[in-house]
């Protein structure tokens, strides 16, 4: 096991490298002037101008910029934001805990919804709950999220008032506030997660009824029940740990929408954001953020599934 | 090919992956035949009847500049499906490639070769499509080649996944002991056997590239304006929603209903080429 | 007193009595200090430094924060400010005389040496964005500490005005110097509200100034600014009562907004509106003929009414209805397709011309240029639209002065010197191609060289009459400034800028 969580962590190390120096070059793909993104429409002197790039720090040779950089990352250090001079960690140690939550919450939703419809459409293959489950599960894939998303506030937040439109309450602040503002957006980013979960679960809590020991099982006389309980959800544990990391690492780096449509300050806006402004230290800082979380949550899953199932670990 | 004989009569037999290739197919004629069915010029603006519901002259509406809703979503079909299909289409043709090389050679290319793809993977899909958008510059097909870039780790990783576990096969090792190139395994025995999950995946990814191009059309990324595709008239008709409901319905069912049927067909296409069915438990 | 004479004078005290009563608009509810008004703005700010800062999109963060020299009321008209009179003895000395007892939200008195060293910096190439403002002011001297003699370069009408802006706004020097660089993340003036917090990308809260100089104001506790880009979420943010004041509503939601029953829905004029910038250095914009052509393709009424709704205004000159400097006689274009053909071949043309032009890229300024559009499609000018996200824009058009033109607002300034210098003078940074027409910078700097407001308005009304004449302008329309609150809001006013200033308001009810 120790080997195993060995090679693991170390493999993300030139994986990390290799990152890092696409989020750098994210520089060279956008083109745009940070300054002149700042200025925005105003006249501005050259002299200006070419101050306010000083100060960016600008004017160096890439190759020195990216150097420096990632000698202040590996310090903890990301740099300030271009625009308001906030220091890029404290903007995002303020939003990710959103984001994050945001994917957890909507990772346990389609976990809750879908292992149940998984399994009703696991146990008949072909039939009509299968059919109708394969049918939602699409659906939750195929629907456009700010459009569910729109849907929900007319209905729910604006005909009914049970909820509110928009906005972010921290669960510090009043536990009960912050679920009232969560539960649309969760609800919105939920729908593809349960269809996700149902898919996957559904082929492979197949497979697993399918398998000899599960017949062997039945033969012994076992009821249904106990038999897709006790036999067939154990290994498949394994997928729904897969699938679980999957919606998480998934959702992390796909919020943006949800974020715009609620007003959340989560990292997926201040990607957005900082794409738009060309406030390249932000989105590098905010960028590598967003795929460490999904490399570590990779990673966990990966640790877990060997836990699980020792074939993995010596395989 | 016999297999794929039996795969068809068993796709045929689920009701609900026939009723998306129909649909599909319904879809792909009217897209095609646009230009002649149309009842109307896709660009022709009436602003004085801007905004107004259906009526005989315009069976599903007017935009927001007076323009005939039926026939912006007969050509959007074209520049979206295209747009989508062009998506995929690179996705898979640079992952299939990279994941047949790493499944098959393992060792160090695989891990080389993983590690782009995780790298490419992790980062947000939104944001790296904005990103080569406004690098290769405003325009549908630009865009759809972002989401092409994007979309490159799953053929990458289903196709690995897939050599991995038919590497140790019996009929490849006859094969290479029959003195066969690499290339020829790889191309002649491999391959065909990988394409059942590759069809399915393009099938999905095709639905994916659809909501892609709808949802950077939402940010604002990847319009050419005037041509009329359903994720700029999903975006614009946002706006409306509260005056002319419509607008968002329409192009928003269509991408729907579309996403779904692919969805259906890949899902029927898998499970036609399960071996398991025929064990019906 | 004789009879008549104590009768009339009676009569007259009560006129004047009744007058002074019913004039005053809110006679019949008194301000009630207290609350805290959550407003919802579109874009973030991006530097509580007025001086380094130069974004449009700040001013609403920096007015209440900030008091000026002078300020200004919904017409834009210059009031007393923090400079409570002004005189120019000679037409090359400015001389300010300074309220006293005002303090910064630190303590530091404000006085003339403050003045002395704010201007300054507002002067720095290196700091500020607006140094070409100032750019006549050769020195301030300090003449006693209320009071500031301008010396200037040249006679300069704008400055008055420019000193409504960021230029007038007065930062404490105490603070300046002790934070440096950071004095835009922790800014100290001496307006009615004091920063408070501000968590970047989320919202800003500015505090009450209890030591404000005018006693009892301001009326409110607190204002919490929350940003809010996406139109449609303000307006739900709105309606769900989660704020009480949104700005730049949506001109299709604008007619619901104003029916619900417990909000109020303002429509106002402003000095911005919507134009095709031109570069006349591509060809065939050089071409008098060909911008009038493009003027007589476009119909204004049907675009106003089609894009906005009606909530606005076509536009004849740079100026808007009601402003001082605005040139009432004067008519819009007409909608003439068939002049606008001939006009097109008259100049050689007679099959159109191709065009590509800026916009940005979200679904509302998509639809405008498709609008205009079709309208120039009809009579042979064929457009090529690119939309591209801001930073590209301006770098490509204004910058790079690469593309021929560009469907953007102009957004108004304090002066209408610096207005129209900067659209119509041939080395304005809005007029990359250069375009010269020497009546109309002869026109512009006898107007900013004369202090007597008549004056400068019929120059003003000259340049309007020029620039049509010369076609140098193709403006479409004003397109009103929209804003919604509860009816808790009280002594809300639009003004001419279209961005909300809060002074004056209070809360009912709360």
């Amino acid at each position: 096991m120790g080997r195993f969580l060995r090679r693991r962590v170390l493999a993300v190390v030139p994986l990390l490298l290799l990152v890092t120096s696409m989020v750098f070059s994210l520089i060279l793909l956008l083109p745009g002037d940070p300054a002149v993104a700042l200025i925005g429409m105003e006249d501005a002197s050259e002299e200006k101008l070419a101050a306010i790039r000083q100060r960016m720090g600008l004017d160096r040779p890439l190759i020195v910029q990216y150097a420096s950089w990632l000698g202040r990352v590996a310090q903890g250090n990301l740099g300030v934001s271009l625009r308001t001079g906030q220091p890029v960690t404290e903007a995002i140690r303020e939003r990710a805990p959103i984001t994050l939550g945001l994917a957890l919450a909507a990772t346990a939703f389609g976990l809750l919804v879908g292992m149940p419809l998984a399994i009703l459409a696991a146990r008949r293959r072909g039939g009509t709950m299968d059919a109708a489950a394969s049918g939602l599960a699409a659906f939750g894939v195929a629907v456009p999220n700010f459009w569910l998303g729109s849907m929900l506030v007319l209905v729910l937040a604006l005909h009914l008032r049970w909820l509110p439109a928009t906005g972010y309450v921290s669960p510090f602040d009043s536990a009960s506030d912050a679920l009232r503002h969560m539960l649309l957006p969760t609800l919105t980013l939920g729908a593809s997660a349960v269809a996700e979960v149902t898919r996957q679960l559904r082929s492979s809590l197949g497979e697993t009824l399918a398998a000899d020991f599960v017949r062997t099982a039945r033969a012994k006389g076992l009821a249904e029940g106990r038999v897709v309980a006790k036999h067939a959800l154990r290994p498949a544990l394994i997928p729904v740990v897969t699938v679980a990391g999957l919606t998480i690492s998934r959702l992390v780096s796909n919020t943006v929408v949800v974020e715009s449509i609620f007003a959340l300050p989560g990292l997926g806006r201040l990607n957005l954001e900082s794409v738009l402004n060309r406030d390249f230290p932000m989105l590098q800082g905010a960028v590598l953020v967003t795929v460490l979380a999904v490399i570590v949550v990779n990673l966990l899953s990966d640790l877990l599934y060997g836990l699980i199932d020792p074939r993995i670990r010596y395989g | 090919m016999g297999e794929t004989r039996i795969a068809l009569r068993r796709f045929a037999r689920r009701r609900m992956a026939l009723v998306g290739a129909a649909f599909l197919a319904l879809l792909i004629a009217g897209a095609l035949a646009a230009p002649v069915v149309s009842p109307h010029d896709p660009l022709r603006q009436d602003l004085a009847r801007m905004l107004s519901g259906p009526s005989p002259a315009h069976l599903l509406g007017t935009d927001d500049l007076g323009r005939d809703v039926l026939t912006r979503l007969l050509y959007g079909a074209r520049l979206s499906l295209g747009a989508a299909g062009l998506a995929v289409a690179i996705a898979t043709l640079a992952g299939v490639p990279i994941g047949l090389v790493a499944g098959y050679l393992g060792g160090r290319i695989d891990d080389a070769l993983m590690r782009v793809i995780d790298a490419l993977q992790a980062f947000p899909a939104l944001i790296l499509a904005m990103a080569i958008a406004a690098a290769l510059g405003p325009g549908l097909f630009n865009v759809m080649v972002a989401v092409g870039v994007v979309y490159t780790p799953r053929f990458a990783r289903l196709v690995r996944g897939q050599v991995l576990a038919l590497r140790e096969e019996p009929f490849v090792e006859s094969a290479r002991a029959a003195g066969a190139s690499h290339a020829r395994v790889l191309a002649r025995h491999v391959l065909p056997n990988v394409m059942a999950p590759i069809v399915v995946q393009v099938s999905i990814g095709v639905a994916f590239a659809l909501l892609a191009e709808t949802a950077l059309s939402f940010l604002g990324v990847g319009i050419k304006p005037p041509e009329p595709s359903w994720g700029t008239d999903v975006g614009r008709g946002y706006r409306f929603m509260r005056l002319a409901p419509w607008l968002v319905f329409m192009p928003g069912t269509a991408i729907l209903l579309t996403a779904l049927a692919f969805n259906l067909v890949g899902d029927g296409i898998r499970d036609a080429f399960d071996p398991r069915q025929s064990r019906e438990g | 007193m004789s009879q008549p004479t104590r009768a009339v004078f009676a009569a007259a005290c009560l006129a004047i009595v009744t007058v002074l009563l019913s004039g005053s608009p809110a006679a019949a509810q008194a301000p009630k200090p207290g609350g805290t008004l959550r407003a919802a703005l579109r874009a973030e700010v991006t530097t509580f430094d007025p001086h380094r800062g130069a974004s449009g999109s700040d001013h609403m963060y920096l007015y209440p924060v900030f008091d000026t020299l002078v300020r200004f009321d919904e017409k834009l008209n210059p009031k007393p400010g923090l400079a409570e009179s002004w005189e120019t003895p000679d037409p090359k000395t400015l001389v300010l005389k300074l309220r006293r007892g005002v303090k910064f939200h630190d303590g530091t008195p404000f006085n003339a040496e403050a003045v002395r060293f704010n201007l300054t910096r507002a002067q720095d190439k290196t700091i500020s964005s607006m140094s070409s403002e100032l750019v006549n002011v050769q020195d301030v001297e300090v003449v006693n500490e209320s009071t500031v003699r301008l010396r200037l370069r040249a006679p300069d009408a704008s400055l008055i005005l420019a000193f409504t802006d960021r230029a007038g706004m007065m930062i404490s020097p105490t603070a300046a110097q002790k934070q440096g660089d950071q004095f835009g993340r922790a800014p100290v003036g001496a307006g009615e509200y004091r920063m408070a917090r501000w968590q970047p990308g989320s919202e800003v809260r500015l505090d009450r100034f209890a030591d404000y100089y005018e006693p009892g104001r301001p009326y409110l506790d607190a204002i919490v600014f929350k940003i809010i880009p996406d139109a449609d979420t303000r307006v739900s943010a709105l309606r769900s009562g989660q704020v009480d004041f949104i700005m730049e509503v949506p001109a299709q939601d604008f007619a619901g907004l104003k029916g619900e029953r417990n909000l109020r829905a303002l429509e106002g004029p402003t000095l911005a509106y919507w134009r095709v910038f031109l570069n006349v250095a591509k060809a065939p914009l050089e071409k008098k003929a060909v911008r009038e052509a493009m003027n007589l393709a476009l119909d204004r009424p049907t675009l106003l009414k089609t894009i906005i709704f009606g909530l606005g205004e076509v536009v004849a000159s740079p100026f808007p209805a009601g402003y001082w400097a605005n040139n009432p006689a004067l008519k819009p274009w007409p909608y003439d397709p068939a002049r606008a053909k001939a006009k097109l071949a008259e100049a050689g043309l007679p099959n159109g011309f191709t065009l590509d032009m800026v916009l940005e890229p979200t679904p509302e300024h998509v639809r405008r240029a498709e609008a205009i559009q079709a309208q120039w499609g009809a009579v042979g000018i064929k457009v090529d639209l690119k939309p591209m996200d801001l930073a590209k824009g301006v770098q490509s058009f204004f910058r790079g002065k690469e593309l021929a033109a560009a469907n953007y607002r102009w957004t108004g300034r304090p002066d209408p010197d610096q207005s129209v210098r900067a659209m119509f003078h041939s080395t304005g940074f809005y007029n990359p191609g250069g375009l010269k027409v020497p009546r109309v910078e002869e026109l512009m700097d006898q107007a900013k060289a004369t202090y007597k407001i008549e004056e400068r308005r019929r120059l003003y009304q000259q340049v309007a009459e020029v620039v049509q004449q010369e076609a140098m302008d193709i403006g479409i329309y004003v397109a009103s400034s929209l804003e919604a609150m509860t009816v808790s809001v009280q002594g809300y006013q639009q003004n001419f800028l279209g961005k909300p200033v809060f002074r004056g308001v209070w809360l009912q009810g709360k």
